[in-house]
C-alpha cells in the first residue's frame, strides 16, 4: 500500500472531483455534504441495504435533490467494488480532490475507501478531505446484541508480526458501550494496554465513557492513559502515531477504535504507515439498534495525500505542518 | 503523550509476554507439570488462562536454567530433550487466515499460510539453538549447553541455510534467525501484493514448499553431527493450536504418531477443537500409549487447593511479604467448616447449637420453612445438634452445611403479618465468598485468575493487617467475575439460518440464573441442580456457544471417562458452570447432580416471557464498603 502524508484539514466549501458520502438512517449523515458538497463534481452516496429508519428517507430525499448518485451496496465486497469504479470514473485530472464523509460509514467501510485509496492500481495521487460531523449524544442502548464480528477490520488491516511470540499490546480508542473495551483488551490476551479517551464538546460522551469504562480505568494507570480531542483530528493523529511508534517497538501492537469514527479513521492511517499494527473491530453486525445521531455542529477532519510508494518517493515524515506535539 | 514501559497488571496475567527466564521466575510446578516433562508426546488441555503457555515455555533451556526450586534439580535431572516453543495467538491466527484474503485462490493461499507457519517454526528451532550456546552471563546452573567454536556455527549454519533457501548475511544463528525473519516479513508482502502477481508465483517460492518436521529434522541433524551432542531429543511445543489453520493441526496431530525418534511433540489446546474427528485415528488408540492428555482444570474444586496454596506462597515470597498462609490472611470460607469448631469443643463436633454452622442452621430455619421441613423430615433438633449420631450428620446435615450459608444470606426474615413470601436480596452478594477455600474455589486453580485477584488483594497494607477485610476480598472477586463476563460478552457469535443465535454471556446467565434457583428459590433440597448435560438433540448454533464458553473457561467439564479429557463431541457430556461466576449468580461452590441444558433454557425463557426482562447481571453496581 502507498503511504498516506497526512495534514491538517481547513474545512471550506471547495470544488471537489468527487464528494463520497453515506446515506444511512442518521440525521447527521448529510450534515457535512450540506456544508461542503455543493461544488463538487461527482457527488456519490453509498446506501446501505437495509435499516432504512429513522433520518434515512429524509436523507436520501436531500441528497436526490442535491444531484447525488446514489448507489446501494449490500455487502462491503458490493461497497468495495463501487469505490473502486467510482475512482475510475475519474476524470484525467492530474490529482484528483476528493471529499470522503465517514461520519454514517462503518468501521469496515472506512477501512476499504482508505485501502482503496492506497492500493490504487492506477498509481495515482490523491488529495483526500476525510470529515467527519460529531453526533449529539445519545444515550447508549441499554441491551447488548451478541457480537458477529470480532477480528481484524478488513484483511488488509489484520497486521502482520514477524515475532508472534512478543507480548501484544492493546491501544484502544475507548467508547461508551459497558466494558467493551475491557473485552476486547481481554480477548487478544494483551499484556500491556494504552487507553485513548476522547474528548469534544459534546461533555456528556466523556462521563458515559468514563462510566462505561470504570473497571478498566481501575486498571490502566494514568501513565498509560491519553486524551484526545475529536475536533482537532490531526494533533490526535500525531500523538497516536507517536505512541504506535513507541510500542510497536518491543510488543506487537492490535488497535480497537472504539468511540468516534474519527479515531478508526487515524488508526487505520497510522496502520498504512506500520504495516505490522493491526486494526480491529467489534460488531453486532446491524443486529444492534438503530441509534440517531443529530449533528451537533462539530464538523472536523484530515487532509491526506496518497503519495507513490516509499521506494520512488524516497523516506520522509507521514504528517507535516504541524510541529510534533 | 510520554510512553512509558513500566510493566502493568496485564503483563502479570499473561505468560506470552514473558521472556522464559521471567516465567521461571514465580513458577510453581503442579502435578501436571510433572507428568509434562515425562519423555513422552503430550497434549495440554485447558481453557483460556489455566496455564498452557507458562507450562510449555518452562520447557526450554533459558526457563529450566533459570528456575530456582527446591524441584529444579530433579526436574532438570529427569529432562533431557531440548524445547522448541513455538507461540501462537489469536491475532497471528487471524493474520494467517488474512494472508492474501480477496486477492489470491485457495491454494495459494494455503501455500502462503504454511509457509509463515514454517518460517515462524522454523525461527524457534534457531532460537532454540541459540539457547544451547555458551551464554555470555555464564549462569550457576548450564543446562543442555554446548560448546560450539565459530566455525563449527558457520558449518551448521551454511548447511542449514542452503536447506532452507536462505542468504544470511553472516554465517552466525543471529544471522540466520534475522533472515527467518525477513522471510516472514517477504510472505506478507507476497499476499498484500498478489493481485499485482501471476497466479503461478506463489508456488514457484522454493521456500513455500518447505515441510517444517522435514526442515527441522535436517537442521537438527546437522547440529547434532557438528557439535557432536546426540544425547536428548528435540521436544516441538506448540501452543493454542485450536487457533491453527485447520491443514497445520491435522498435520501436529498426526504427529503424534511420528516415528522419528529424535522428536517429542508437546501440544496445548482448548477443551473443545474444530475438526477433531478425522484425527480420530491418531487420538484413539493413543493416549496413555503414544501420548498423554493433560487436563489443566479441575471437576472437583479441592483438586486446585494444593496448587492455589503453593502459588499463593510463590506471590508474596515474590513481592517480599512474610509469610503467611492465606487461611491466616483471608480468614475461612463460609462453605468450609473450620478444625477449631470441632477440635476445641467438649462434643468433638462442629454441629453444636452455639457453633458457627449451629447459628446458620438455625437462621435458615427461623427464616425458611421448607427448610424447617427438611430438618423435620430427619429428625433434627437445632437445640440438640451434637446429639445427631455420627452417620445421621453426615447424611442430613454435612452435606447440606454448604448450602445453608448462601441461601441464609440470600433470604430475609419473614416478617410478621406478611402473606408468606420471602423477599429475596439482590444476587450480586460476593461477601459471601470471602475466605481461602472460596477464593481457590472461584479462581479453579486457575492462574490467571488467581493472580489476577490475589495481586490486588496483595496491594497497599489490607495484607499486612491481621485480616484482608471480607469487603476488599468481595470487592475483588467481584472485579474479577465481572472482567471475566466483560470479555465473555466480547466473543463473537455465529449467525444461523434461524437468526441470530444467543449470545455466549446470555446462555451463561441463563444457566447461572437456573442454579441460583434451584438453590435459593425453590423449596429446600440437600441436593440442588448443580450441573448439566448436553442433550442430544441440542442446536448446532448452541452447541457452538457451549463450546466457545467451555474453551472461555465459563463451562467446566465434568468427564465420565478420566482417560478421554479431548473432546470430538460435547453432546452427552456434562458441565458445570465455573465457580468464578458464583459471586454474580449466587450458586453454591459445589458440584451438584445435573439437569439437562434444554430443559434449563426453556424454564428460564418461560419466566422471562412471564414477568418480562429480567434484571440484567451487571447492569447495576453494588457500592461495597
Amino acid at each position: 500500500m502507498r503511504l498516506p502524508v497526512v495534514k491538517p484539514l481547513t474545512l471550506n466549501a471547495r470544488s471537489y472531483d468527487l464528494f463520497v458520502a453515506a446515506l444511512g438512517y442518521e440525521e447527521r449523515a448529510r450534515a457535512a455534504a450540506e456544508q461542503l458538497s455543493s461544488n463538487s463534481v461527482i457527488k456519490y452516496a453509498s446506501a446501505f441495504g437495509d435499516r432504512k429508519e429513522l433520518s434515512y428517507a429524509e436523507n436520501a430525499q436531500w441528497m436526490t435533490d442535491h444531484g447525488f448518485v446514489i448507489e446501494e451496496a449490500r455487502s462491503d465486497r458490493e461497497f468495495a467494488a463501487n469505490i473502486d469504479n467510482a475512482l475510475a470514473a475519474l476524470g484525467e485530472e492530474d490529482v484528483p480532490k476528493i471529499c470522503v464523509d465517514i461520519s454514517s460509514m462503518t468501521r469496515a467501510r472506512i477501512a476499504i475507501v482508505v485501502e482503496a485509496l492506497a492500493s490504487d492500481l492506477r498509481g495515482r495521487l490523491y488529495v483526500v478531505d476525510f470529515v467527519y460531523s460529531l453526533g449529539r449524544f445519545n444515550p447508549p442502548p441499554g441491551d447488548r446484541v451478541p457480537n458477529l464480528h470480532v477480528g481484524p477490520v478488513s484483511p488488509a488491516f489484520a497486521g502482520w508480526w514477524s515475532e508472534p511470540e512478543r507480548g501484544v499490546a492493546a491501544i484502544v480508542g475507548l467508547g461508551y458501550e459497558q466494558d467493551q473495551a475491557l473485552g476486547a483488551i481481554q480477548h487478544v490476551e494483551a499484556a500491556d494496554a494504552w487507553a485513548m479517551l476522547p474528548s469534544s464538546r459534546e461533555a456528556a460522551y466523556e462521563e458515559a465513557v468514563l462510566e462505561a469504562n470504570r473497571t478498566l480505568l481501575d486498571f490502566i494507570p494514568r501513565s498509560r492513559r491519553g486524551t484526545y480531542v475529536v475536533e482537532h483530528p490531526f494533533e490526535s493523529f500525531v500523538a497516536l502515531e507517536s505512541l504506535v511508534e513507541a510500542t510497536s517497538r518491543h510488543s506487537n501492537v492490535v488497535i480497537f477504535p472504539f468511540g468516534p469514527k474519527i479515531f478508526c479513521l487515524l488508526s487505520l492511517l497510522v496502520a498504512s504507515l506500520h504495516s505490522d499494527v493491526a486494526v480491529w473491530r467489534v460488531s453486532a453486525g446491524g443486529a444492534d439498534k438503530a441509534l440517531q445521531r443529530y449533528a451537533s455542529g462539530v464538523l472536523t477532519g484530515v487532509q491526506v495525500l496518497w503519495q507513490k510508494a516509499v521506494e520512488e518517493s524516497g523516506s520522509g515524515p507521514p504528517f507535516s505542518g504541524v510541529e510534533q506535539l | 503523550m510520554r510512553v512509558d514501559h513500566t510493566p502493568t497488571i496485564f503483563e502479570s496475567f499473561n505468560a506470552r509476554a514473558l521472556k522464559p527466564s521471567q516465567v521461571a521466575k514465580t513458577f510453581v510446578p503442579s502435578r501436571q507439570f510433572e507428568r509434562l516433562i515425562r519423555r513422552c508426546h503430550s497434549v495440554v488441555v485447558g481453557p483460556r488462562g489455566s496455564g498452557k503457555t507458562t507450562l510449555l515455555k518452562m520447557l526450554q533451556t533459558p526457563a529450566l536454567e533459570a528456575w530456582q526450586h527446591p524441584l529444579a534439580d530433579k526436574v532438570r535431572n529427569r529432562v533431557d530433550y531440548t524445547g522448541v516453543f513455538v507461540a501462537a495467538d489469536i491475532s497471528w491466527s487471524e493474520q494467517l487466515a488474512a494472508l492474501g484474503a480477496g486477492h489470491l485462490a485457495e491454494e495459494p493461499r494455503r501455500l502462503l499460510g504454511i509457509a509463515a507457519f514454517t518460517t515462524h517454526t522454523l525461527r524457534s528451532l534457531v532460537k532454540a539453538f541459540i539457547a544451547r550456546l555458551p551464554s555470555a552471563e555464564r549462569a550457576a546452573v548450564q543446562f543442555r549447553r554446548v560448546e560450539l567454536s565459530p566455525d563449527a556455527e558457520a558449518t551448521i549454519v551454511r548447511e542449514i541455510a542452503r536447506e532452507w533457501h536462505l542468504k544470511p548475511s553472516a554465517a552466525t544463528f543471529l544471522s540466520l534467525k534475522h533472515s527467518l525473519s525477513a522471510r516472514a516479513s517477504r510472505v506478507a508482502q507476497i499476499g498484500s501484493q498478489a493481485r499485482f502477481l501471476s497466479e503461478s508465483y506463489v508456488a514457484e517460492q522454493d521456500f513455500v514448499h518447505l515441510h517444517f518436521r522435514k526442515a527441522a529434522s535436517f537442521a537438527i541433524e546437522v547440529f547434532e553431527d557438528v557439535s557432536a551432542e546426540r544425547e536428548g531429543k528435540w521436544a516441538f511445543l506448540f501452543d493454542e493450536l485450536e487457533l491453527a489453520p485447520e491443514w497445520i493441526r491435522r498435520d501436529l496431530l498426526e504427529g503424534l504418531r511420528s516415528t522419528d525418534e529424535r522428536f517429542l511433540f508437546k501440544l496445548a489446546l482448548s477443551p473443545s477443537v474444530p475438526d477433531l474427528e478425522p484425527l480420530q485415528h491418531s487420538l484413539a488408540a493413543s493416549p496413555g500409549h503414544d501420548y498423554e492428555q493433560l487436563p489443566l482444570w479441575y471437576a472437583e474444586k479441592r483438586e486446585a487447593y494444593g496448587f492455589c496454596e503453593q502459588l499463593w506462597d510463590a506471590m508474596l515470597e515474590e513481592r517480599h511479604i512474610e509469610p503467611k498462609s492465606a487461611r491466616q490472611a483471608l480468614g475461612r470460607s463460609y462453605f468450609e467448616t473450620p478444625v477449631e469448631e470441632w477440635r476445641d469443643s467438649a462434643e468433638g463436633t462442629a454441629y453444636r447449637a452455639d457453633s458457627r454452622i449451629g447459628r446458620d442452621f438455625k437462621s435458615l430455619a427461623e427464616k425458611d420453612p421448607t427448610f424447617r421441613s427438611y430438618l423435620i423430615e430427619h429428625g433434627i433438633n437445632l437445640r440438640k445438634l451434637s446429639k445427631v449420631p455420627a452417620e445421621e450428620r453426615a447424611a442430613a446435615l454435612r452435606k447440606v452445611a454448604p448450602l445453608v450459608p448462601l441461601r441464609d444470606f440470600y433470604l430475609r426474615r419473614e416478617e410478621e403479618g406478611a402473606a408468606g413470601s420471602q423477599r429475596v436480596r439482590s444476587r450480586k452478594s460476593p461477601s459471601l465468598y470471602a475466605g481461602a477455600e472460596s477464593l481457590f474455589a472461584i479462581s479453579e486453580g486457575n492462574p490467571r485468575w488467581f493472580i489476577g485477584i490475589v495481586d490486588r488483594l496483595l496491594e497497599g497494607r489490607n495484607i499486612h493487617r491481621k485480616r484482608v477485610p471480607e469487603a476488599v476480598q468481595s470487592r475483588e472477586i467481584l472485579a474479577a467475575a465481572e472482567r471475566f463476563t466483560a470479555m465473555l460478552r466480547t466473543i463473537a457469535v455465529s449467525e444461523t439460518s434461524a437468526g441470530l443465535s444467543r449470545g455466549l454471556l446470555s446462555l451463561v446467565e441463563a444457566v447461572g440464573e437456573f442454579l441460583h434457583k434451584e438453590a435459593v428459590l425453590r423449596p429446600f433440597s440437600p441436593e440442588p441442580t448443580g450441573s448439566f448435560t448436553v442433550d442430544s438433540h441440542t442446536p448446532s448454533d448452541l452447541l457452538v456457544a457451549v463450546e466457545q464458553a467451555l474453551n472461555a473457561g465459563a463451562f467446566v467439564y465434568i468427564p465420565d471417562d478420566e482417560g478421554q479429557i479431548l473432546l470430538q463431541s460435547i453432546r452427552g457430556k456434562r458441565f458445570r458452570l465455573s465457580y468464578l461466576l458464583a459471586p454474580l449468580y449466587g450458586f453454591p461452590l459445589r458440584l451438584g447432580p445435573p439437569a439437562s441444558l434444554g430443559r434449563i433454557l426453556r424454564e428460564v425463557d418461560e419466566k422471562r416471557g412471564r414477568s418480562g426482562q429480567l434484571r440484567l447481571i451487571g447492569a447495576e453496581r453494588e457500592e461495597l464498603g
